[in-house]
């Protein structure tokens, strides 16, 4: 009998399956090398285990079952969770490809044209010209087809509706107005207009969601960008084609006010008919 | 009410089934142009219901209005002693509710465990330990447990529809509605499929859509066929078998007068209508009954009315 | 269960191919052929069954993240192991226990008496050093086991036996000379 042939007596699986110190080190070292290389004296070993040990053994699986099977949660979803939203809030707030999609990309264009401007005299102006076109893309994505990954299924559950689009859109317009005012401040000249792209970013972030009661949300979105950039670019050429943007009277008092104006209006379409949000008609 | 042909799915479903729950009465619904139901009545009551007919029937429209989906145009609606049609009545169908669509549209970057969760945070599953149980159990039921962390796009096209299955049944709804359950399934899933209903949706009012007469005739205990957003049968598959009663006829040729004729597997040829010379008549399967209701050879009204049931 | 899985007689090498794929019924499977062994081996290294525990969990979720290390060289056994032993060190630290690994081995309950063919047969397994190392005290023993059986570093090993790492090299220096004579 070569050591190939040889296996774990019974008794000696029984008796350290028992107690694994009633073996001295020789026999035990000896025995743990063996079984390192023995699949069938592993699956004989297996076999003589006790029920309780059995038992423990499915407990310890359920426990390593839920570490394994924790969804992978982005920085984002980790950050909400800190900030105290919890119980799968954070995913369904963030879990928006689109949303995060988007609103990088409109932020990332947004910074770099900023900063690339700097030095223009142009650079506040497009700022301001610029700066509300990214909540607005940010928002329409928080309601476009593909803003949820659970798709059609999705629409037949409890949470879908108004309620669950007016929580993304304050989570994605809350990051947009962050960002973009702490490069407002950064932009230099800026001066007491740091503020002035607000109001008109929310009137159009409250315009999309009225209009995708309608429209599809890329069609609402090109509606509303189209417009807002004809009326800065018409306002300012219809006073004074040498007019800086910044000086237009979209950005004055009395611009601001019916932004204001706006942004009431399109909030108050937009509950009204914010029924549709609820159904797959605003999918289409 | 205007289908005429149609008899006991109207007026009421028959003495031995339980009292529906789900009717909808004048159901009308158009894409523009296009008229998706015309005016459609039927009830459904506990056990699988089965939704039969062509493509552009009606049948999808009619399972996402019921699924609170999509908004009908016109027409009362009943959905587990609810109206479905204002946001109350929705949340409470919703709350209830396991829905497959035709094409769920996953993202394709989610594990199907990833996926059946996100559904059930959105069916306000709020806490997560007993969340996750619940999906490890869903995805436990259509034997996908060994690749619930693989990527939805890393899936087969049949384990992707048994994703979708999973997560309607997610809280053990009491109505299922499921868009073509069986579509891509292997004719072992399809019967996993069955025995699934058989055992979890016990005592829960399924509505599902088919092509398949098989399935129809394996599972449903009530069957409506929807041609042109009507209906034009309501009653039992073997009620639907027998509008092709005494029609059904074995050859050994194809009869050059015929209407349906086709080659089965044993190489025989079936005919539906009048008899070839030489023939034997068979039984009629629910698929020949319901090619005589979709086909030329349409029953007449009173025929159809004595029929159904 | 309604839908049948099919139990193929997957090799511990294909099974962790399959969980670098991400295929969570291989896991099961590995759990199943090596969670007892396992346990065993550990709780000769550690008298503490609660850590014992937490080690062999941490163990496989640790193979769950890193199948795909596995350089498929050597045997899975092996590779598994190594990652168990090291988990059962980390848990000690954080657990704030040293040296709770038991040196002595103490004989106690029924002695097996082996039969005299099987005990020949389970010295082969170590060759010649199987009764220089029994010649060993208790200690320098402990040290090799942990350097050479378990293939720890002088400092894991001073972890594990809660020994500091320079004692530890001092008792394997005693260990190697004691082997020398005995085996010269």
């Amino acid at each position: 009998m070569t050591s190939r042939d040889w296996h774990v007596p019974a008794p000696l699986l029984a008796q350290v399956l028992d107690d694994p110190w009633t073996l001295d080190d020789w026999t035990a070292s000896s025995l743990e090398a063996h079984l390192m290389s023995c699949a069938a004296c592993r699956r004989r070993l297996t076999a003589a285990a006790p029920p309780a040990a059995a038992a423990a053994a499915a407990a310890s699986w359920a426990a390593i079952a839920d570490r394994v099977d924790q969804p992978r949660s982005t920085l984002v979803e980790q950050l909400l969770h800190r900030l105290g939203v919890g119980n799968g809030t954070e995913r369904l707030l963030t879990a928006t490809p689109a949303v995060r999609a988007a609103g990088l990309l409109a932020v990332g264009i947004v910074a770099l044209a900023a900063i690339a401007l700097s030095h223009t005299t142009q650079a506040v102006g497009t700022f301001l010209m610029l700066s509300p076109l990214v909540p607005l893309a940010a928002v329409a994505a928080t309601f476009a087809p593909a803003a949820d990954p659970a798709g059609e299924a999705g629409i037949g559950t409890p949470l879908h509706g108004a309620g669950l689009v007016l929580r993304r859109a304050a989570v994605v317009l809350g990051a947009s107005f962050g960002v973009l005012e702490a490069v407002a401040l950064a932009l230099p000249g800026m001066g007491s207009m740091a503020a002035a792209w607000v109001l008109p970013a929310i009137a159009l972030a409250l315009g999309a969601l009225a209009l995708g009661t309608w429209l599809r949300a890329e069609v609402a979105v090109g509606v509303l960008a189209a417009g807002w950039l004809l009326t800065v670019w018409s306002v300012s050429w219809a006073i004074d084609h040498r007019t800086p943007i910044v000086d237009s009277a979209t950005f004055s008092a009395a611009g601001q006010a019916i932004a204001l104006a706006v942004a009431v209006a399109a909030a108050a379409v937009a509950a009204v008919r914010r029924d549709r949000y609820a159904t797959l008609e605003a999918f289409r | 009410m205007t289908d005429a042909g149609l008899a006991g799915g109207a007026a009421g479903p028959a003495p031995d089934r339980p009292p529906p729950t789900v009717s909808v009465r004048g159901l009308r619904k158009r894409f523009g142009t296009t008229v998706a139901l015309d005016g459609v009545d039927a009830a459904f009551a506990p056990g699988v219901n089965g939704l039969l007919g062509p493509n552009g029937a009606g049948k999808t429209t009619m399972l996402r209005i019921l699924a609170t989906v999509l908004p009908a145009d016109a027409g009362r609606l009943d959905v587990l002693g609810v109206d479905p049609t204002g946001g109350d009545g929705r949340l409470s169908v919703r709350r209830r509710l396991g829905y497959l669509p035709q094409e769920p549209g996953f993202h394709r970057r989610f594990t199907a465990f990833e996926f059946v969760d996100y559904v059930a945070i959105l069916k306000e599953w709020v806490d997560r330990r007993p969340r996750h149980d619940e999906v490890r159990r869903v995805l436990g039921l259509v034997g996908l447990e060994a690749v619930m962390h693989k990527r939805i796009g890393r899936l087969s096209g049949g384990m992707r529809r048994r994703v979708g299955i999973a997560q309607a049944l997610l809280g053990r709804p009491e109505l299922l509605v499921l868009d073509e359950p069986t579509a891509g399934l292997d004719p072992e899933q399809r019967l996993r499929f069955r025995e699934l209903l058989g055992t979890e949706a016990a005592g829960a009012t399924v509505l599902l859509s088919t092509h398949q007469t098989d399935d129809v005739a394996a599972l449903c205990q009530h069957v409506v066929v929807l041609l042109d957003g009507r209906i034009r049968f309501s009653g039992t598959p073997s009620g639907l078998a027998a509008l092709a009663a005494d029609r059904v006829w074995l050859a050994s040729e194809r009869d050059v007068r015929a209407e349906l004729a086709w080659v089965t597997g044993e190489g025989k040829v079936r005919h539906i209508g009048e008899p070839p010379v030489g023939a034997h008549l068979v039984e009629p399967t629910v698929e020949d009954g319901y090619l005589v209701l979709a086909g030329r050879d349409t029953p007449t009204d009173a025929d159809a009315k004595a029929l159904a049931s | 269960m309604l839908w049948v899985v099919r139990l193929g007689a997957r090799s511990d090498a294909e099974l962790l191919a399959a969980v670098a794929d991400g295929d969570r019924g291989a896991l099961r499977e590995l759990y199943d052929r090596h969670v007892v062994w396992m346990t065993v081996r550990l709780r000769r290294r550690c008298a503490d069954p609660d850590a014992v525990a937490e080690a062999v969990q941490d163990t496989f979720v640790a193979v769950w993240k890193g199948a795909g290390r596995w350089d498929g060289r050597g045997e899975p056994t092996a590779w598994i192991w190594g990652i168990a032993i090291r988990r059962l060190i980390g848990v000690l630290r954080t657990r704030g226990r040293w040296g709770r690994a038991r040196v002595a081995a103490e004989v106690s309950g029924p002695e097996i008496v082996l039969a005299a063919e099987d005990q020949v047969l389970v010295g082969v397994e170590h060759g010649d050093l199987a009764g220089a190392l029994q010649a060993l005290s208790p200690e320098l023993r402990a040290v090799v086991q942990a350097t050479v059986l378990d293939g720890l570093t002088t400092r894991e090993a001073g972890r594990l036996l809660g020994i500091p790492p320079g004692t530890v090299k001092t008792r394997m220096m005693r260990a190697r000379t004691q082997l020398r004579g005995a085996l010269a």
